[in-house]
């Protein structure tokens, strides 16, 4: 594969102040900014109904935008004033059901953006063996398991050498355990052909395993966009942290380098004045349980990753915390507990 | 459990048996196999069998009848078969075909996919009231299109208001026929391209999109072939209906396969030609079943279980200019006749020419239909439990003949009943036993399919459940099948009730000397040019069969559309 040298700084696609909307008035994006780099692996994250699938439509030329502008290796694609529509813009797409052709056979499927041009015979056959493909070339679609067709879907946007993958939701169709098999899979092979991605997704877990960087799309505009760590322990909002990590977002007044809580007290990672009244953000697992006090009930309890989650609520005032605990079987719902903190380091957001 | 296997039937033996406790397990175990022994002997089952096999003799009567009697003179065939008359009808029938489809494809396409994808106005009240026109049977579609477009007919009245017109084009032949039968046929391919328009994955132009490809090459390697299926099947329909018309092409005076072999049957001193006739129409039909089944090969059908992408294209202004042409099949093939059937209707209460006429026919027709419509639905329960089976190659065969009558003609079923009646049967010719016998032929596939569709719905467990908790197989078949399926026989038996109705050529041929129908009589006055006489027995047969053909349609229109 060619390398480029690693140094030189370019971005790879350049999105700025993105405005769109359908006809009915209302904004889906507005002012949207984002830059991916050469080789970098981007995942833009948000829950349903901000405007996730609206973005991917718009890199990839399905949609037409109102405001701002999209540029993929320097050059104008979509501006207010100008459409280069999808079949010029070599961003090699996956959708999320795939959207293979049931009416052509994999290979066909594979072959379908090929043509004497761009056809690069040891590329394509690199791409068939190392996506695993060689056998299932004769079949048609309908005789495939879903892992087979992400892998067709895969191999069939990237046989043609796109500048940018843009995939949307790429594993929603998998059950969980082929889901992170598939991951590792892509990762890898990503990094071998030196691809630079674009992943859009409402899964935060696939998102901060994957990327180099991670924007969080919120109301139509990236509200944070940072190193996986960075989101992960320093969310800018409580959105963010709340859809992450399924944090605590607790109102305190600042003492010093204190922030007095209504659990207790925490330690800020940077100087606020005095009094001041802000949010911060507590982690479930910076938080434990016990059944010596009873200010708190558990409403709720989640099997998650390995540990469990436990909703509490205050008795007193209907405040609800959510607390792991990595013993499995030692609380029960309805039983009245009470709170410790076990890691007194924070940090504020905006609420 | 006294023995390794015990099937839910056996399990009331058992029951009985060990109510006399002295008998010991390996006794019972003899007593089993000796049941088993017997059970494959079920005397029902044998009766059911024997009455599909002598129903599927007479469902093949008609092929078996032409074949064996053409093989006999088969040199004869090919003397007969390369001449200029014959020539000319092929062509005739061809050109007839070819084009209908044509136009029935061009209607339906554009309308299905105006009216499903687009925001024209009234898009969703117009989906369904677009399939009217098959509420009209094609005689009566051909009497009030005459009226309207021939010489001296509305339109041409209309023109001599403002220019001087003497000439005016021919509608009879070629023109007519196709420009009638286009009308009546658009909606069986209609029918399905709505539903796939609903359907298809736009998500596939947007791959294509993003690969590369632009708009046309996108039509060309992905919706085109996606579509291809769904064309070719209501194209079959049509091409089917189209080579077994005899109203139209009769009235319009243009010459095809049904016209000659009834014309030979009876305006003629011999029967010459009619055998070799039918068999050339049959290889027709077995030509374009072939077509039809080779594009079927090839596709893939797709299922796009996410409608959220569903997504109408906005017009902007030209919803309202393209509005009036949206409305054009529905204003000629159902506004328009209905008028001029009003329009008659008002003339003849003026002039009173015998409308009582009328009542005897009316009377004549639902008794029949009534009849024919209960007799097919009732003997389809032996021929579906005989294919259920899976007896080797008996059920196969079962299953094969009784779709004969869906591509035959019903001129060709009633002219080998005919000739196969007065050689062997002949003191049933020219009774409503033929009658009957031939709507039987022709009209069993249409019970059979929504009997069949409904069948295929019942979940398989609930049998098993049956059996389990104790019911035997004749409780089990009654309580869970026919019950379940009731909604199938309904349909399947007011499917057959309205064909019957309609039906023409097939009346026309077996019916007893004297007795007419409202087919027959719309016909015979209308081949006679009296119009206007028409009217009520048009109007009446409008209401009784299309209004529920309508409804049926439409349901199964929206049923598809997912409504």
């Amino acid at each position: 594969m060619e390398k480029e040298s690693s140094q030189n700084i370019i971005p790879k696609l350049e999105i700025v102040d993105l405005n769109f909307s359908y006809s009915s008035n209302e904004e889906v994006l507005s002012d949207l900014s984002l830059v991916v780099i050469d080789k970098q692996f981007v995942s833009v994250v948000g829950d349903s109904g901000v405007g996730k699938t609206t973005l991917f439509r718009t890199i990839n030329g399905l949609e037409k935008i109102n405001q701002g502008y999209i540029r993929l290796d320097g050059f104008l694609q979509s501006a207010s004033f100008f459409h280069l529509p999808p079949e010029k813009r070599a961003i090699g797409t996956i959708f999320q059901d795939y959207a293979l052709f049931p009416h052509l056979s994999v290979e066909k499927n594979i072959k379908y953006s090929l043509n004497k041009q761009n056809y690069d015979k040891k590329f394509y056959d690199d791409i068939i063996s190392l996506l695993r493909v060689d056998d299932l070339l004769e079949r048609y679609i309908d005789e495939l398991s879903g892992g087979q067709k992400q892998r067709i879907a895969l191999a069939r946007s990237l046989v043609r050498k796109p500048r940018l993958v843009l995939m949307d939701e790429p594993f929603s169709n998998l059950d969980r355990k082929l889901r992170i098999e598939i991951r590792r899979e892509l990762k890898k092979i990503f990094t071998e052909i030196g691809s630079t991605v674009l992943l859009i997704t409402h899964d935060s877990e696939e998102a901060l395993s994957l990327s180099d960087k991670v924007g969080f799309l919120y109301d139509g505009r990236i509200i944070q966009f940072s190193s996986p760590e960075e989101i992960y322990n320093r969310p800018g909002h409580s959105i963010i942290a709340k859809s992450i990590s399924h944090s605590n977002v607790i109102y305190g007044e600042v003492i010093n380098d204190k922030v007095s809580t209504f659990i207790g007290e925490f330690i800020l990672d940077e100087k606020f004045k005095t009094k001041s009244k802000i949010y911060v953000n507590v982690k479930p697992h910076q938080l434990s349980l016990s059944s010596e006090r009873d200010d708190f009930k558990i409403i709720d309890k989640e099997f998650l990753e390995g540990t469990q989650l436990f909703v509490v609520k205050e008795i007193e005032t209907g405040i609800e915390l959510n607390v792991k605990v990595p013993e499995y079987g030692k609380f029960e719902i309805d039983q009245n507990v009470g709170v410790n903190i076990l890691s007194k380091n924070v940090n504020k957001m905006l609420e | 459990m006294p023995c390794r296997y015990v099937s839910p039937y056996d399990r009331i033996f058992i029951v009985y048996l060990e109510g006399s406790k002295s008998i010991t397990m390996s006794t019972l175990s003899i007593n089993l196999s000796l049941i088993n022994k017997i059970k494959r002997l079920d005397i029902g089952l044998s009766v059911i069998h024997l009455t599909s096999l002598i129903l599927a003799f007479f469902l093949v009567l008609p092929l078996l009848y032409l074949i064996v009697k053409i093989s006999f003179e088969f040199n004869l065939f090919f003397d007969f078969i390369f001449n200029k008359t014959i020539f000319k009808l092929s062509l005739n029938t061809v050109s007839l075909i070819v084009l209908v489809v044509l136009f029935s494809v061009l209607i339906s396409l554009s309308l299905a996919f105006l009216n499903v994808r687009t925001n024209l106005p009234f898009a969703k009240q117009l989906t369904s009231i677009s399939v009217l026109p098959i509420a009209l049977p094609s005689y009566v579609m051909a009497t009030t299109q005459i009226e309207i477009w021939s010489k001296n007919g509305w339109v041409h009245n209309f023109l001599k208001l403002f220019f001087d017109m003497k000439d005016f084009p021919s509608f009879y032949g070629l023109v007519g026929s196709v420009f009638v039968l286009s009308l009546i046929t658009y909606p069986y391919v209609y029918i399905g391209l709505s539903a796939m328009f609903r359907r298809f994955d736009y998500q596939m132009i947007d791959a294509s999109r993003t690969l590369g490809n632009g708009k046309i090459k996108t039509f060309i390697k992905v919706i085109f072939p996606l579509v291809r299926p769904t064309i070719a099947a209501g194209s079959l329909l049509v091409a089917l209906y189209v080579l077994s018309d005899f109203g139209a092409v009769s009235l319009l005076r243009f010459n095809t396969f049904t016209i000659a072999i009834f014309n030979r049957m009876y305006n003629s001193i011999s029967n010459y030609g009619v055998l070799e006739i039918s068999l050339l129409a049959i290889l027709f039909c077995f030509v374009i079943l072939y077509i039809e089944s080779r594009t079927k090969n090839e596709a893939r059908y797709f299922s796009n279980s996410n409608l959220s992408n569903y997504k109408r294209i906005d017009l902007g202004v030209w919803r309202w200019i393209l509005f009036p042409f949206i409305l054009l099949p529905l204003f000629f093939g159902f506004i328009l006749p209905i008028s001029v059937l009003v329009y008659w209707l008002i003339i003849g209460l003026g002039e009173d020419i015998g409308f009582t006429q009328v009542i005897k026919p009316t009377i004549n027709t639902i008794i029949i239909s009534s009849i024919s419509a209960l007799f097919i639905t009732f003997v389809s329960i032996p021929i579906l439990i005989s294919v259920k089976k899976k007896i080797k190659f008996f059920s196969f065969f079962i299953d094969k003949v009784s779709y004969i009558g869906l591509s035959l003609p019903g001129v060709i079923v009633s002219m080998s009943l005919v000739f196969f009646c007065i050689n062997y049967f002949d003191y049933i010719y020219q009774t409503f036993i033929v009658l009957i016998l031939g709507y039987f032929i022709s009209f069993l596939p249409a019970a059979l399919g929504p009997i069949r569709s409904s069948m295929a719905q019942i979940d398989p467990k609930l049998q098993d459940a049956s059996y389990t908790l104790g019911a035997g197989k004749i409780s089990t078949y009654y309580n869970v099948i026919v019950k379940l399926s009731s909604p199938g026989f309904i349909y399947g038996a007011v499917l057959v009730f309205i064909l019957c109705l309609k039906e023409l050529p097939a009346t026309l041929i077996l019916s007893p000397i004297g007795f007419q129908t409202l087919a027959t009589q719309i016909w015979s006055f209308a081949s006679e040019a009296f119009f206007i006489k028409t009217a009520l027995a048009s109007i009446i047969l409008v209401i009784i069969a299309g209004i529920p053909s309508y409804i049926f349609m439409s349901n199964d229109l929206s049923k598809r559309l997912g409504r």
